[in-house]
């Protein structure tokens, strides 16, 4: 059987808010959490919107060296202060001197660095950032600098797989608990808006010029957030002998490659059903015990059909019978990256908490090639005892995380 | 094949390896591969095209792999692909191609932005093009974590098989020395780190009945390995010695093998304060460990994540001309350790 782990803190920044509870509250008010992008200038851009984190709160309870970190690293310490709070684990000191840090992510300090490249004259070849930028441009800098502020000496890794990193870093601390390699592992991801990205996936003519509409006939693609998900993954008999208060429980990854196209999913859904399939077996359950499914949902016209033919073939009948809800939280606070694995993660432990199916935003025409209950625009009361997440990412890199309320047992 | 916490008896088998590294000329400042080709190593010349530079230094190293282990050509995979995972670590990834993006995007504007390089950024790719180009389609992660990035892949591979979700694991390490990894030495005041280079390395781990089933000759085994840290800025590898021991000794502890069993150890400087790593002191302080055989530097050093994995391979060259274990240390920036312990053939 499985080993689970038990997840006794969450830490959550994202557009609709500072903490996990303010994401909670966004999720249940189906709050679209997308406006003009004010953190660098968009001219030029096809679109100009994002999910951005306003006002990001600072770096209080760490010192002037994590105060100066990039914005990425920022994110995810704030995730982590508030995750560790929650759980009732110090800051600092011995106790959490051998926890684990996974991390994922795709942009790290890119937002500062780029600021280098870009304000360059024309012409001007390699426009060299500052030292401490340079430092913080690969993605494994976020976790590095996070295990220094919180002085732990245990593993420490860094996933990049794009728009399944997160997700695909849980799943190794997933396999750090289950192995006893760490009794407790800070696991999640961070990522912020810059402008590579808003370029790159413009470029690609994925974004929606005004907001994404995952599932809906009118769906014209993406739109870009920033935010960062921390959880503390805990082995169930630590987390039992220090008495701590389980959220959730982690209960399976799954992750495989297409092996089809670099961008492009498989049409017929076929390589996500087999990382939802996968991740199902490792959890030790069936299908028929997932009450809702949080989608990659991106809102590009091919991927939510594709989405839909593998949650069907997974699920048979209860996707177009609307037996089993499936929403895309990116709708309301746009597609992350690589924190979106972890903040989705986290909009499932927020159903299995408070009894509630975060909506799709933006629904409004149904598209019969997409035919599933997105649970539209408003969250609706549902007792969810069991969610999985999905990411789906470049390179064909595909990831799914199960996630159970405290209470749920097998049989 | 494995069950879920299973790794075989012995560990893990070694069934094939395969390098694209550049050879450093006596007194030459760089080890640059000024005229590699993968052409004979990759079949699909059309997607070459589409690849970035590190995507096919490493496709090179990772067919060469294939075919080391028996695997090449149309021979079956194990699973046709879906038991087969993919592990690749990389530091700076693409980011020559990455900055060339930018610097396009200054000059041109975003309409212009280019989307057909824009996928090629993603660290990632490399991961993509290989399950393309070999059918490989399994699991597959992508590492991101300076010098120790090649070691996490192999660690994440060994998981994969031993939790039973892969037969066989691909890891693959890659680095590029452009103008990004040039810029990185200077900003780490690393100039006098012996010479920096670029390459691929890559190496097949097997669960040993499917070694058996096919008939591959387990050329060496991976015993376990551990990851750790140490302080460190961000710039530098760590010197804590105390950090570096536990490290060890946990990796020790998961492959069942005393420090005085090892016969030698395989380890690179780290380019940011080189031969301040802490393994010169972990040798003399593990009881048994003082009279290994050193090789430092490995094959591949300089070469970051690619060197990892080239440290791998060196490992299990040396466990099998010494007959014994041998220990693959990795100390990186910002203060990651990794420890290996891999054993004969």
């Amino acid at each position: 059987m499985a080993v689970s782990a038990a997840i006794t803190g969450i830490g959550c920044v994202t557009a609709l808010g500072p903490d996990r509870r303010s994401f909670a509250r966004g999720l249940r008010e189906g709050r679209v959490a997308i406006s003009e992008i004010r953190s660098f200038d968009t001219r030029g851009h096809r679109s100009r919107r994002g999910a951005e984190v306003r006002a990001l709160p600072e770096v209080a309870s760490f010192g002037p060296a994590e105060a100066a970190a990039d914005r990425s690293t920022r994110l995810a310490l704030l995730a982590a202060a508030e995750a560790l709070a929650e759980a009732g684990l110090p800051l600092h000191g011995a106790s959490l001197g051998s926890a684990g840090i996974c991390l994922g992510g795709s942009t790290a300090g890119m937002p500062e660095a780029e600021v280098a490249i870009l304000g360059a004259g024309t012409g001007v070849r390699w426009a060299e950032p500052a030292t401490s930028e340079f430092l913080r441009i690969p993605v494994g800098s976020t976790a590095d600098q996070l295990a220094a502020a919180l002085t732990t000496h245990g593993p420490v890794s860094a996933l990049s797989t794009a728009c399944s990193s997160s997700a695909n870093a849980l799943g190794q601390a997933l396999d750090w608990i289950r192995s006893g390699a760490c009794d407790v592992v800070l696991a999640g991801g961070a990522d912020s808006l810059c402008r590579l990205t808003l370029a790159g996936f413009n470029s690609l003519g994925v974004v929606a010029p005004d907001q994404p509409r995952p599932f809906d006939a009118r769906r014209q693609g993406m739109v870009l957030g920033e935010g960062a998900a921390v959880l503390v993954l805990e082995s169930e008999a630590h987390a039992r002998a220090r008495g701590a208060r389980v959220l959730a429980r982690l209960l399976g990854h799954g992750c495989s490659a297409e092996g089809h196209h670099i961008v492009h999913p498989m049409e017929d859904g076929s390589g996500a059903a087999r990382a939802i399939e996968m991740a199902l077996a490792d959890a030790g359950i069936e299908a028929r015990d997932v009450d809702y499914v949080n989608a990659h949902g991106t809102a590009t016209p091919a991927n939510d059909v594709m989405e839909a033919r593998a949650l069907t073939r997974v699920f048979g009948d209860r996707i177009p019978g609307r037996a089993l809800p499936v929403s895309s939280t990116k709708s309301l606070v746009g597609h992350t990256l690589g924190a979106s694995g972890a903040i989705e993660a986290v909009a499932c432990v927020a159903a299995l908490e408070g009894a509630f199916l975060p909506p799709t935003g933006g629904f409004g025409v149904p598209d019969p090639a997409c035919d599933l209950d997105p649970v539209p625009n408003e969250s609706r009361p549902a007792r969810v005892r069991m969610a999985i997440s999905n990411s789906f990412a470049f390179g064909g890199n595909d990831a799914c995380l199960v996630v159970a309320a405290p209470e749920w047992r097998r049989g | 094949m494995a069950e879920p916490g299973e790794v075989g008896g012995r560990g893990l088998a070694v069934t094939g390896w395969g390098e694209v590294l550049a050879s450093p000329g006596d007194g030459a400042p760089e080890a640059v591969l000024s005229a590699f080709s993968v052409r004979d190593d990759v079949p699909d010349h059309a997607m070459l095209r589409r690849m970035d530079r590190l995507s096919r230094l490493m496709a090179a190293a990772a067919f060469r792999a294939l075919g080391d282990g028996g695997l090449g050509g149309s021979r079956p995979l194990p699973g046709g692909g879906e038991r087969v995972a993919v592990a690749v670590g990389t530091d700076l990834g693409a980011l020559d191609e990455t900055w060339a993006y930018l610097e396009r995007l200054r000059d041109k504007g975003p309409a212009l932005a280019n989307p057909m390089a824009f996928p090629n950024l993603v660290p990632n790719a490399a991961a993509g093009y290989l399950s393309i180009l070999a059918g490989l389609t399994g699991p597959s992660a992508t590492f991101t974590h300076a010098e120790t990035s090649g070691e996490e892949a192999l660690l994440w591979a060994e998981a994969q098989i031993g939790n039973g979700r892969a037969d066989l694991a691909l890891a693959v390490g890659g680095e590029e020395l452009g103008t990004a990894r040039r810029m990185l030495r200077r900003h780490l005041g690393a100039a006098q780190v012996p010479v920096p280079g670029e390459g691929a390395a890559a190496l097949l781990l097997e669960d040993p009945r499917c070694a058996a089933g096919r008939g591959a000759t387990p050329r060496a085994w991976l015993l376990g390995g551990a990851l750790g840290r140490g302080p460190a800025a961000l710039g530098a590898a760590t010197q804590d010695v105390a950090a570096a021991l536990r490290v060890v000794e946990r990796a020790l502890a998961r492959a069942g093998v005393r420090a005085a069993a090892v016969g030698g150890t395989v380890s690179s400087p780290a380019e940011a304060a080189p031969g301040r790593e802490p393994w010169d002191a972990v040798r003399e302080s593990l009881p048994g460990l003082g009279a290994a055989e050193v090789v430092d530097p490995a094959p591949g050093h300089g070469c970051f994540a690619a060197a990892g994995v080239a440290r791998g391979i060196a490992a299990c060259r040396l466990a099998g001309r010494l007959g014994a274990p041998v220990l693959q240390l990795a100390a990186a920036r910002g203060g990651g350790l990794a420890v290996l312990v891999w054993g004969p053939g």
